[in-house]
């Protein structure tokens, strides 16, 4: 925790390798949901890239360093919101681009829960990723997507439901 | 398979997807560099940043008193003036389309006292930093009313209401003088800025030095440079005024104490020292016994820390400009948010974070956490709270220049983060909420020479992109915004009375496009969104009921920022782009003929070669407008090679055509904030970071001087 208040500081002073070094704990994470919610390499690249930009303009307004994560995976995912809104004109489809880009990876099993993770539709995503990468309560999660709480936890139920019925058919 | 385990394999299953080089730390690090080094940053992206720093304010209404505070005697009276309780349903989906709009109610009402101040941070702080799930389930009951959003609005009667000013002309009119102005929001109210000239002699500020350059007779000469009284090692001249021979300064001042005071047992001796220090040296030099370790003296970016940030205004007497006179300051808690000035009263905002004192003491010491005006504790009648919880505070003095040791009117006003727009006689502090839609609370304050008096609150749906989109007129305010809540963004535009009543509305504006840049004149309003065209829409804004749309014109790309050119014309800086992709290209400059505010036309548009960006999109005071002059000037980003380079190029428009009359090379690498173009006469000057150079207006741009 001092660490990273330190890092903090100076980070709020301008100091590009501190910020990255804070980035450096949480950029994967960053990545992993980008991708997860918009099922877009390219797009989940740029969106954590402007979200960097974003958060190293106003790490000034960051308060509590413990909230760091919290805070920055905020900004990215309101981009993310964004985004699924332009999505919203478009069919959603595993794009062949990210077939390409997930085959390269791991056990054929995790291959599989991450298609039917991707058959979902783009709100339940969105709350199974901020559980899983953000490590958000459902009441945040709540507050970020304009939803209740309780809206929130029967939705993600529903979505890993789903997944579990589809894995045994 | 069961739920849990579907859990732990996809979380497993994204460990092994590969992040993008571009990603990596490394690659990041060098992205920001470059960033930094030319600042391309979008403001309107701080929607994300907003909902990390804003402590959830609650909407239900109950009362806005009006609080008459009498400095001298120490005791508030308040008087709470008659409240009406109106409930006013307003707008619903009706068959047209629009969008349901609820006028919700907000309230900020006066603290009783110390405890019920903190007992709102302390509230704010539980609910914005919790650490388990756990304690959020406790407090959860506690703000249970959290997102019941009523649909009530309350409001004082405000009896005593100054008369707003019935012409307000938004272009930068130099008024019969033969020198550059800053360029203003809002005409009679002055903004601060970083150069100021008044003809005879150029201020800037430079590093934390003030630089008095003598321009009369064709020199370019510096005769002062000063530092402010009491500069500390971390101190910083953020802004000036200049008015006939008075200077004003705004500086901030930083000590660094740690807001986590309770955790490390050194933070808190040295933050207690330091309030110690501050409370002993408030009377004699407040910024002595600063602890300057940690804190950047990087000039370029300075961001504070916690909340024991503190910023000045200076008076000096500047009758000889080789020997500024010091005359008197006001102090205030919190770090620089922005100032203006009307007449002679200068008006300073700070944002004051309020939480981090409140960890740190003990509860019983609920002053603790009240800010200071020249050292006293500003009063809890003047501390506006939200209904549950807020963790910082929009702070705001006021001062007469010529009595620069006396402060006329403090208010606190907790909330999340908000933001200001002021026009001659009103404050109005605006800040994003949700409350089951995205809303904007807004409260207007009454300013009248000095007194800053609560008047009323409300909420409009939908979020604010700058200040530009709200404007008052004639006692109305009207506000433009855009929602995100519905799957289409969607637009509207409110008029609220001068009691920050409905009087007026126009919903579902352009869905699917967002509001980009607005400008006002009188009872019209031009304003641009965007997605793929720039529809530039004229609202007739003559009948507060019945705002309408009476044109619209489609062009390519879009414009950020709006301009009044004349009463004729109005022009537009944004971005070209392909009608067909939709992809944004260069930097485009508009010239829109609003003769007819009905049938706009644009009269003529130059996309600027090899322009990738402007700060003059974002950053108003950046861009130099004079039609007197003829010149458009404006710092220009190229960022088609692997360098950036940088140039600041002047444009002029005559006979419908847009021709660039002069591009100066040279400020690579130089910071961005500190640049300005100015004239005086048939002079041009371009001050960048230390330096300021003349140029020839009437030949050419050519170069003459450079400052000794």
């Amino acid at each position: 925790m001092e660490q990273e208040l330190q890092l903090v500081r100076r980070a709020q002073s301008g100091d590009t390798g501190a910020f990255a070094q804070l980035y450096e704990g949480v950029y994967q994470d960053l990545y992993r949901f980008a991708l997860y919610v918009l099922k877009h390499p390219q797009d989940a690249q740029d969106v954590v890239s402007d979200t960097v930009t974003d958060a190293f303009a106003q790490i000034g307004e960051l308060r509590k360093t413990e909230a760091f994560r919290a805070w920055i995976f905020r900004i990215l995912s309101n981009k993310c919101k964004r985004k699924l809104k332009e999505y919203a004109t478009r069919p959603e489809e595993l794009t062949p681009e990210l077939l390409e880009h997930l085959g390269k990876s791991g056990m054929d099993e995790h291959a599989a829960v991450r298609s039917l993770f991707f058959e979902l539709p783009s709100e339940e995503r969105m709350i199974i990723a901020m559980h899983l990468f953000c490590g958000y309560s459902s009441k945040e999660i709540g507050k970020l997507l304009d939803l209740n709480e309780n809206t929130v936890r029967s939705k993600e139920s529903r979505g890993i439901k789903k997944m579990v019925e589809k894995y045994w058919k | 398979m069961n739920e849990q385990e579907i859990l732990t394999q996809l979380r497993k299953a994204a460990e092994e997807i590969e992040i993008p080089e571009a990603l990596k730390p490394e690659q990041i690090e060098k992205q920001l560099q470059e960033q930094k080094k030319s600042k391309k940053i979008i403001p309107w992206r701080r929607l994300g940043s907003m909902v990390a720093v804003l402590a959830l304010v609650v909407c239900s209404g109950i009362y806005l008193t009006v609080t008459h505070f009498d400095k001298n005697s120490g005791t508030g009276q308040t008087d709470s003036v008659a409240m009406a309780d109106t409930q006013q349903t307003v707008g619903e989906t009706g068959e047209t389309g629009y969008v349901d709009v609820a006028a919700i109610g907000t309230m900020y009402h006066p603290a009783s006292d110390y405890k019920e101040v903190y007992q709102t941070l302390l509230k704010g702080y539980q609910q914005n930093w919790i650490e388990e799930e756990t304690s959020a389930e406790t407090s959860e009951a506690a703000s249970g009313a959290m997102n019941s959003g009523s649909d009530k609005y309350y409001y004082s009667d405000v009896t005593d209401y100054g008369s707003a000013d019935a012409d307000l002309s938004e272009g930068s009119k130099e008024g019969g003088k033969d020198y550059s102005t800053t360029n203003l929001q809002m005409e009679g109210v002055d903004e601060s800025d970083i150069a100021k000239i008044d003809g005879s002699y150029i201020y800037t500020v430079e590093d934390k030095y003030i630089v008095i350059t003598d321009i009369r007779d064709g020199k370019l000469e510096e005769v002062t440079r000063f530092l402010p009284k009491d500069c500390g090692a971390a101190d910083r001249v953020m802004e000036i005024y200049v008015d006939g021979d008075q200077l004003i300064l705004v500086v901030q001042g930083y000590e660094t104490s740690l807001g986590e005071s309770s955790k490390a047992g050194s933070d808190k001796e040295t933050s207690d020292k330091e309030t110690k220090d501050e409370e002993n040296s408030d009377k004699e030099n407040p910024d002595e016994e600063t602890a300057v370790s940690d804190v950047a003296e990087d000039g370029a970016f300075c961001y504070e820390m916690n909340g024991k940030s503190t910023t000045q205004i200076q008076v000096y007497s500047i009758v000889d400009r080789r020997n500024p006179e010091f005359e008197g300051r006001l102090i205030q808690d919190g770090y620089y948010n922005t100032s203006r000035k009307i007449g002679d009263v200068v008006y300073l905002f700070t944002q004051y974070h309020m939480t981090s004192d409140v960890v740190g003491y003990a509860e019983e010491e609920y002053t603790s956490v009240i800010p200071k005006v020249n050292g006293e504790k500003v009063a809890a009648g003047e501390i506006y709270l939200p209904e549950s919880s807020g963790e910082s505070g929009i702070l705001v003095s006021s001062l007469d220049v010529n009595k620069p040791d006396k402060v006329l009117d403090s208010k606190l006003v907790i909330s999340g983060y908000a933001q200001t727009y002021i026009s001659k006689d009103a404050l109005y502090l605006y800040e994003e909420d949700y409350d089951g839609a995205m809303i904007t609370n807004i409260a207007k304050f009454a300013l009248d020479e000095g007194r800053i008096s609560g008047v009323a609150a409300t909420a409009v749906r939908g979020y604010v992109r700058d200040t530009f989109a709200i404007n008052a007129s004639d006692g109305y305010l009207r506000v433009l915004t855009t929602d995100y809540s519905t799957e289409d963004e969607v637009n509207a535009l409110y008029i609220l009375d001068e009691n920050m009543k409905l009087t007026g509305q126009l919903t579902g504006i352009a869905p699917g496009e967002e509001i980009y840049a607005a400008r006002f004149m009188g009872n019209t309003g031009y304003f641009v969104t965007y997605r793929n065209t720039d529809p530039l829409f004229t609202v007739d804004l003559s009948d507060p009921a019945k705002p309408e749309i009476i044109g619209e014109l489609k062009v390519t790309g879009f414009s950020e920022y709006l301009h009044f050119w004349d009463d004729t014309h109005l022009l537009g800086i944004g971005y070209e782009s392909d009608e067909k992709t939709g992809n944004i290209e260069n930097i485009k400059i508009s010239m829109f003929n609003i003769e007819n505010p009905g049938e706009v036309i644009e009269e003529a548009k130059l996309v600027l070669k090899d322009v990738d960006y402007s700060e003059a999109l974002y950053d108003y005071k950046s861009v130099i407008i004079s039609k007197d002059k003829n010149l458009i000037g404006l710092v220009c980003e190229d960022y088609s090679s692997s360098r950036t380079k940088q140039t600041y190029q002047i444009y002029s428009y005559e006979n419908g055509t847009f021709k660039k009359q002069a591009e100066i090379p040279g400020i690579n690498g130089a910071n961005y904030e500190n640049v300005r173009g100015m004239y005086s006469g048939n002079v041009f000057y371009l001050w960048i970071n230390d330096n300021i150079t003349s140029y020839d207006m009437t030949d050419r741009f050519k170069m003459l001087k450079e400052r000794e």
